[in-house]
């Protein structure tokens, strides 16, 4: 068993990951990251700052010097990490205490991998008395179709816009019918009326007949997508859809006397229960129009629950792995008042906390042992 | 002496794992949706089933009042679409409604400002009380019993339009005669029309809402529908 160990310790491969140049380097990369990411955020805004620096795994600078991204420096770091945890730590019951804390260092690695690919964030919007089993993405967008039923459900087929350029073809033989893409702009403005030479003829449900590409704003959420599509049915029949991301309402079609539904909205997200918002209360502070406090008063069933919650400032609603926070709120120029909630589905929540429990641990058994380390030879 | 062993091991899994993650989620998705909507909600979307503005053919202006595209379209979706007349008072002068507002008007004398607007809703918009002590919430009059609220509900001022229209109006200054001139303040007007709902609300200090009382119920007088 030592034999084993040591040939692993003598590793070439283990040998060059654990070098403290890589430690350096990364350590090194990660503040010009952090400092270039910051002050690019006035330019570019929260979100692609973030996406740029800190998301990528590389991006270009100047536009054409390729740069590592903060995932490959910390990935690489955490690889380092452990091939140091292999190759030169002495694991001996004295050093039980550095271990340890080495150990919780590596958890916390872990727990912002996780928090990076895993976890997701998205919203519920409710006005008073209005209920939902989805969540609303924060950027991301859907193609969303349904055929058209007499109660409150809606069996939704969603198609991520992400990959949505001419020619991609969204096959839906499940309904019958397939939507093959014509123009898609991820930001775009719609006209009621079209130019002249626009002469093919649009189904939307809003009048619209025309869009424009606009640049992108680096605001993401500002970004309203259109598409056009082409509906082709099994029997020949085909026809041009328009959608727009600024619709309230979907557009309808008949396919084989079924009628169906068609929307570009926000990606959804299912939740495990439906949540419905009985009451929204908001406190201002005196003399002003500035919400001092603001709280929503829920009703959640399904998923084995049914009870009442309300959800305010530092005190989310947690179920299983999901924390519903209060997180803004809208009043409308008549005062009928919305609630925005903040969805985080989060697998490994608890990592962070044992990460920080680990550490935690590793401190004081380290201390302990000096202690008792230094009250020995004092005897002596 | 085995936790090298056991941490090459991890950090061969952990590899694995990082792997396995990066691949490409499918696109299309399936899910079941449940939508409950409130009774007023419902009703706006069955009157209004594709309200959009349509000035100069673009079909919505850029620049939305609510900075969530999602919330403008849950707003969208309750406005209801009505056709309504009036005439604006002679000391005041009206601008293009935005939003769910039909219209705004504001008074000429710049130094004392006061704001009124028209907005349509299917429906109720969850009761009378309920919007009536919404509206008091937004003049900070928000520790008032129970009791002196419905008595401020019950004893509204009725007219009835030019066009017929009954209107209840809520003088909210009456329940401010203690407060100094210069506190918020609002006279309101609720008209119904069918199962539609028409708000008329003038807002200011409560000195300015006071001197505008009477061209406020000029405009509720002369409201009516192109029918009439």
């Amino acid at each position: 068993m030592i034999k084993r160990n040591q040939s692993i310790k003598s590793n070439r491969l283990l040998q060059l990951g654990s070098s403290i140049k890589i430690t350096v380097t990364c350590l090194s990369l990660l503040f010009i990251l952090t400092l270039w990411g910051t002050i690019a955020q006035v330019q570019t805004g929260l979100y692609i700052a973030q996406e740029r620096f800190f998301h990528s795994w590389y991006f270009l600078a100047l536009g054409f010097i390729p740069f590592p991204g903060a995932k490959l420096v910390l990935s690489i770091l955490f690889v380092n990490l452990v091939c140091v945890a292999i190759t030169r730590f002495v694991y001996k019951l004295s050093h039980i205490g550095i271990l340890i804390i080495h150990f919780g260092l590596l958890i916390y690695f872990v727990s912002a991998y996780v928090t990076l690919n895993i976890v997701k964030e998205s919203q519920v919007t409710l006005m008073e008395g209005d209920g939902t089993n989805v969540s609303t993405a924060y950027h991301d967008w859907e193609i969303s179709v349904w055929a058209e039923r007499s109660d409150k459900k809606r069996d939704v087929i969603g198609y991520d816009t992400r990959n949505l350029k001419p020619g991609v073809i969204i096959a839906l033989n499940e309904l019958g019918f397939q939507l093959i893409t014509k123009s898609y702009f991820p930001n775009a403005t719609a006209y009621t009326s079209a130019p002249e030479n626009a002469k093919e003829i649009m189904l939307n449900a809003s009048g619209i007949k025309y869009l424009t590409k606009v640049n992108l704003n680096k605001e993401p959420e500002k970004n309203i997508p259109g598409s056009v599509f082409e509906l082709q049915t099994n029997d020949g029949q085909d026809i041009n859809i328009l959608v727009y991301g600024g619709e309230s309402k979907p557009t309808q079609f008949k396919v084989d006397d079924n009628k169906y539904n068609i929307i570009l909205r926000r990606k959804r997200f299912v939740l495990p229960f439906t949540i419905v918002l009985k009451d929204f209360e908001m406190e201002l502070h005196p003399g002003t129009n500035i919400a001092r406090s603001y709280k929503s008063k829920v009703e959640v069933e399904g998923g084995g629950l049914n009870r009442e919650a309300i959800i305010y400032m530092n005190h989310p609603l947690r179920y299983k792995d999901y924390t519903f926070y209060q997180a803004s709120y809208a009043v409308d120029q008549l005062g009928r008042e919305l609630s925005t909630l903040a969805v985080v589905k989060n697998t490994g929540q608890l990592l962070p906390y044992i990460a920080c429990f680990v550490t935690f641990a590793g401190l004081s058994t380290h201390f302990l042992l000096m202690a008792f380390k230094s009250k020995k030879k004092n005897k002596k | 002496m085995s936790i090298p062993i056991n941490i090459y091991r991890s950090f061969l899994l952990c590899l694995i794992l990082c792997a396995t993650s990066c691949g490409q989620n499918n696109p299309k998705h399936e899910y079941r949706e449940i939508v409950i909507e409130s009774p007023e909600r419902a009703a706006s979307a069955m009157q209004n089933p594709h309200q959009l503005s349509s000035a100069k053919g673009l079909a919505i202006p850029p620049s939305m009042n609510v900075k969530d595209v999602e919330t403008q379209k849950m707003l969208d979706a309750s406005v209801a679409d009505i056709s309504l007349v009036w005439k604006t008072p002679p000391t005041w002068s009206q601008s293009k409604g935005s939003g769910m507002r039909l219209v705004t008007f504001k008074n000429k004398n710049e130094s004392e400002p006061i704001e009124c607007s028209i907005v349509s809703l299917g429906g109720m918009a969850g009761g009378l009380e309920s919007n009536i002590v919404r509206w008091m919430r937004q003049i900070n009059l928000t520790d008032l019993p129970e009791d002196k609220v419905s008595q401020f509900v019950d004893d509204y001022e009725g007219l009835t339009s030019d066009g017929g229209l009954a209107i209840k109006i809520f003088d909210f200054t009456k329940l401010q005669a203690q407060e100094p001139d210069s506190v918020p303040s609002m006279i309101g007007a609720i008209v119904t029309i069918g199962d539609k709902s028409i708000f008329v609300k003038m807002t200011g200090t409560k000195s300015t809402v006071i001197k505008n009382y009477t061209s406020f119920k000029e405009l509720c007088q002369s409201l009516k529908t192109p029918n009439d």
